[in-house]
């Protein structure tokens, strides 16, 4: 009987009209698929330079409740075993080349990582999209060939990012983002993320490629690509640990 | 009963483990006043997993060199245990030599790691100066900034939860007055970093500790120790402040050594050159800045002043990204001040150094 109320509840919650989502529902929707509650999995980052070309494969965990993220740096080889945990607001790296684990000033998080257009607060996720800005549905706009909602997302003060505002578009099907523009202060376009090739990966259809194009600099870009992703699989707690950050194979 | 369930780990392995090599090729040439001297190191890194309780790690240096490396880039002296480098050829100044770098052998059990054999343990928060890594000091001068000795030793590390542990560790060395015996205690409150370490280091005893925090986004850390020993008891302590702004990075660090001397006519010269002490003075400063030049290249430089005699050095480096696993690094070792200070008696170090790692 309780499965039947439960399930007769979800089924209304589900059937409520889309207009009826607040941009913060929105997003919540957006981030559940595309990280789920947990996410485990391998990436690729693909850097691309006018001149050169870089690339690093990586591991990763992340829970995205309990705010914490953990990755492992698998190739190059010269920077294999670099690790990072991120609890909460406290982050660690774990520095292969001289065995020591070092607590990172939050100064540090905004910086470019390893030369590419994330920071390491794209990776580590320390401010979060659904709990560090405030949200307002500006309305709808076709990108991509796809219908979407335009979100329009600005920093709560004292949260420490440079963006002035982010704009979040996310597909009005399916809750998948499709795009994130980046503005400064002064309201300027600074970079894009483009999110395509949307392929299923353990049981959900999600994006596994996201490009962030820095507007000023031509033929520049960061790619990531998800080789496996695993959603909603339980964490071993001592993921997130200091002793598996040391654990630099 | 340890030993038992250490012998249950090591049954528990299958017959085919887990292996994975790396390493790295360097080259080095350095030009020391008059001196010359040129190096090729090839380190390869083995590391076997027997099963999930058990790995192994061995990191083995093949080394040639031409030339006198200068005295002044001689690591500390951590009297171990274990002699485990071996000249192959001396001949004409020039040295063919092998050595184990790492050699341990670690067992996981719950929430227990026990680690033996020559391993680093890096104590302390500091970034040039650690007064409670006494196990395996590193000289901030070192031109080879990731080359740091290790320790022969058991280490016990009982993870208390995910953010805390508390280590054991015992380092014998040639007699028991030369050995170490020492615990820590690491723990994390809120956005605090937070360590209490004591022990029997050779003939003193020593208690410290260390925080790792931040300030209005910059990196604050403190360290401390206080040793008693049969000359002398003194305070160390250091605090260090670091921030990035956008491509530019500041490391500040102040260092007070009360084993050191204000007065450079008491400076012990000789402790230094045999590698029992590493500062002569007892004020210092630090300072370390570091410009993003572009993804590939970054020029660092690094400056370390005695307050008391006022000597100096200054060290710039060029970095630069030659491929995915090769880099290349000029730099220079200035040394400032009067003959008679710490620093001011070293001639100039010009050196560069390419890496192949694989």
């Amino acid at each position: 009987m309780k499965t039947l109320i439960l399930s007769g509840l979800a089924f209304v919650a589900l059937s409520l009209p889309a207009h009826a989502l607040t941009a913060l529902e929105i997003i919540q929707k957006s981030l559940e698929i595309t990280q789920g509650d947990t996410s485990q999995g391998k990436m690729e980052m693909l850097i691309v330079k006018p001149k050169w070309q870089r690339k690093l494969v990586m591991e990763f965990w992340e829970s995205r409740k309990g705010k914490k993220f953990f990755t492992r740096i698998i190739a190059p080889a010269k920077e294999k075993g670099t690790g990072s945990l991120k609890i909460d607001k406290s982050m660690w790296n774990y520095l292969p080349k001289i065995e020591k684990v070092m607590k990172i000033p939050p100064s540090l998080m905004l910086q470019p990582w390893l030369g590419s257009d994330f920071t390491n607060d794209d990776l580590v996720k320390e401010i979060s999209l659904e709990n560090d800005y405030t949200h307002q549905l500006l309305g709808e706009e076709v990108v991509e060939g796809i219908k979407t909602y335009k979100l329009e997302l600005v920093p709560k003060p004292d949260v420490p990012v440079v963006w002035g505002k982010v704009h979040y578009f996310v597909d009005k099907e399916r809750f998948l983002p499709v795009r994130q523009e980046y503005f400064s202060e002064s309201g300027k376009l600074v970079k894009y993320m483009r999110f395509s090739e949307f392929k299923t990966l353990h049981n959900r259809y999600v994006p596994t490629r996201m490009e962030m194009v820095p507007v000023n600099e031509k033929n520049q870009k960061t790619v990531i690509t998800y080789l496996e992703v695993r959603y909603n699989a339980p964490i071993d707690d001592e993921i997130f640990s200091l002793r598996n950050l040391k654990n630099s194979k | 009963m340890l030993c038992l369930t250490l012998l249950q780990a090591l049954w528990l392995s299958p017959v085919a483990a887990e292996t994975e090599l790396s390493g790295y090729y360097k080259n080095i040439f350095l030009r020391n006043g008059e001196n010359l001297f040129a190096g090729n190191r090839l380190r390869l890194k083995f590391l076997v997993d027997f099963n999930q309780y058990v790995q192994a790690e061995i990191q083995y240096t093949n080394q040639l060199t031409f030339g006198q490396f200068p005295k002044i880039q001689t690591p500390l002296n951590t009297t171990n245990f274990f002699k485990t480098d071996q000249v192959l050829l001396r001949a004409d100044g020039l040295d063919w030599t092998h050595s184990f770098y790492r050699a341990f052998v670690s067992f996981k059990l719950k929430n227990l790691d026990i680690v033996l054999g020559r391993q680093r343990i890096a104590w302390g928060t500091g970034r040039f100066w650690n007064p409670t890594d006494l196990l395996n000091p590193f000289d901030p001068t070192n031109i080879e900034g990731s080359e740091r000795t290790g320790v022969d030793a058991l280490n016990l590390k009982l993870s208390t939860d995910r953010l805390s542990y508390l280590s054991w560790v015992g380092a014998p060395g040639p007699s028991f007055a030369e050995s170490s015996l020492a615990s820590r205690y690491h723990t994390t409150i809120g956005p605090h970093d937070l360590s209490l370490m004591t022990g029997k280091f050779k003939d003193s005893l020593v208690i410290g500790g260390d925080y790792a925090g931040s300030y209005q986004g910059a990196g604050v850390r403190l360290e401390a120790s206080y040793t008693l020993s049969p000359l002398k008891n003194f305070w160390k302590a250091v605090l260090s402040l670091d921030y990035q702004f956008s491509r530019l990075y500041l490391l500040g660090e102040y260092f007070y050594n009360g084993q050191g001397e204000s007065d450079r006519r008491h400076y012990d010269l000789e402790g230094r050159l045999a590698g029992r002490i590493r500062n002569l003075g007892q004020n210092y400063l630090g300072t370390t800045l570091s410009y993003q030049l572009s993804p590939l290249m970054s020029l660092s430089g690094l400056a370390l002043i005695n307050l008391n005699d006022g000597s100096c050095v200054l060290g710039p480096t060029l970095s630069y990204s030659m491929g995915p696993n090769t880099d290349l690094i000029f730099g220079l070792n200035a040394y400032l001040g009067l003959p008679e200070t710490e620093f001011g008696r070293n001639s100039v170090l010009i050196f560069n150094q390419m890496q192949w790692s694989f």
